[in-house]
């Protein structure tokens, strides 16, 4: 377990065992590095095709970012650990329950945070 | 059931009896006369009358739908608050103290950098151990006095009713685009109350970090506002001071004007339709009285007051703390 807590009851155990091999990447994955980080230690390894079962599913809960590059995906997590994940999905879904603006934004634009930046160095100085 | 539970119920409650006042119009100018009418009712009335009762009723299960969801995802997120939280740390609790936010500050255990209120009649504070730590004191300090500004407006409460009224109007969708112009503006001045208490600087600071970071953290949730066009207002408001303009939207206006006419037609053709006020005065039998409707209309008084001092208990005790472990 590198990140995320042994917490998450909303994912099934497979799910947490990609989870956990996502977030110990610390960078987008591709389903393949998914299935050899699980199969390391195993004796009856994982199929591909159920892993990428899996990171579909979690992606289709959220959980999951999913995007195109070159001719296949990659995957990242959507928050560094489950608590993150269950409270922004739920604030993602009710956006009206709460006020939640201290929050990542949705790709936040670099443009806009160079502004930021600028600012803060202007104030700065 | 607690607490904060009845007393949300008895204000939807009030909040329904306020439709029904609404709906009044429809039941003495449409169906009295369609009832009490001798023989077959006119067919073009009936068919114009059917048509406002259908959007009367469409109207009032969206509205009913979307405040039953909310106050479900309401006592989803606090429990969720409450499942995932952990004992604030000193300086948490020194800063929520300072700033008149003693009780209603929660810490989620995540590494995640965010910040919310939520709770539509008791609001508290949700901040995130990821957040916090990489905060300084004056940066804590000024998402503090954002979210208090948040808490002492009520704004979950307000954010609520604006999505079951917009849910409600769905001929109108202008009203959409003022919630979110109004969710917009308040963020805006929440900005501003942060700054006033801590500077732009710290408040700027906080902004950055809970947006910026590695790049698993920019794939993420869309609040309820669409996040770059927010930002960048944000981001105007703090570098010149000035609060940003937003530009209605003419088309969304004219969709609203068009929604709004066709009701309004279709109202008047009803009642036209089916004998105007001259039908209501026969299936009365009298005439109506300028003191009677004088009083009729007088009887929206209480329930309004009692809106209106509802409201007022609730901001008054969302500015006051909270005891230590007060129940949500």
């Amino acid at each position: 377990m590198v990140d995320g807590g042994s917490s998450h009851d909303e994912f099934g155990p497979l799910e947490r065992e990609v989870m956990d091999a996502v977030w110990a990447a610390r960078a987008p994955v591709a389903v393949r590095e998914v299935v050899d980080r699980l199969n390391e230690d195993r004796a009856d390894p994982l199929a591909y095709t159920t892993v990428m079962t899996v990171m579909s599913r979690l992606a289709e809960k959220r959980a999951l970012e999913r995007r195109k590059v070159g001719r296949g995906y990659v995957y990242e997590a959507a928050a560094p650990d489950a608590a993150g994940i269950a409270v922004k999905e739920l604030l993602r879904r009710h956006g009206d329950v709460a006020v939640a603006h201290l929050v990542d934004e949705a790709r936040a634009d670099p443009e806009l945070l160079d502004r930021l930046r600028r600012l803060l160095e202007d104030r700065d100085g | 059931m607690d607490s904060a539970t009845r007393n949300l119920l008895g204000l939807l409650g009030v909040a329904i009896t306020l439709t029904a006042y609404v709906l009044c119009g429809f039941v003495t100018y449409i169906l009295v006369p369609f009832l009490a009418v001798a023989g077959s009712p006119p067919l073009a009335g009936t068919l114009a009358g059917a048509a406002v009762a259908a959007l009367l009723l469409v109207a009032a299960a969206r509205a009913s739908a979307v405040a039953r969801e909310q106050v479900r995802a309401a006592h989803l997120l606090a429990t969720q608050v409450e499942a995932r939280g952990g004992p604030l740390p000193s300086r948490l609790h020194r800063a929520a103290v300072e700033m008149g936010l003693g009780g209603r500050v929660e810490l989620i255990e995540s590494r995640a950098p965010f910040s919310f209120v939520y709770g539509p009649l008791e609001p508290r504070v949700a901040i995130s151990r990821g957040f916090l730590v990489t905060l300084d004191p004056d940066e804590l300090r000024a998402v503090l006095a954002h979210e208090r500004y948040h808490v002492r407006k009520l704004d979950p409460l307000r954010a609520l009713v604006g999505a079951t009224f917009v849910r409600a109007f769905f001929l109108m969708p202008f009203c959409a685009a003022l919630r979110d112009r109004y969710l917009k503006g308040r963020e805006l001045a929440a900005d501003r109350a942060a700054g006033r208490a801590c500077g732009t600087r710290p408040l700027g600071g906080a902004l950055l970090k809970a947006m910026d970071g590695p790049a698993w953290r920019k794939p993420s949730v869309s609040a309820a506002l669409g996040g770059g066009e927010l930002l960048a207002a944000r981001i105007e408001q703090l570098e010149t001071g000035l609060v940003p303009r937003t530009d209605a939207s003419l088309a969304g206006l004219g969709r609203s004007a068009l929604g709004a006419v066709t009701f309004t037609c279709l109202f008047v053709a009803a009642i036209a339709g089916l004998g105007g006020i001259g039908a209501v005065h026969a299936a009365a039998a009298r005439e109506f009285s300028v003191s009677g409707t004088l009083l009729g209309a007088a009887c929206l008084a209480p329930p309004v007051l009692a809106v209106a001092l509802s409201y007022r208990r609730l901001a008054r005790r969302a500015g006051r703390p909270l005891p230590i472990g007060a129940r949500r």
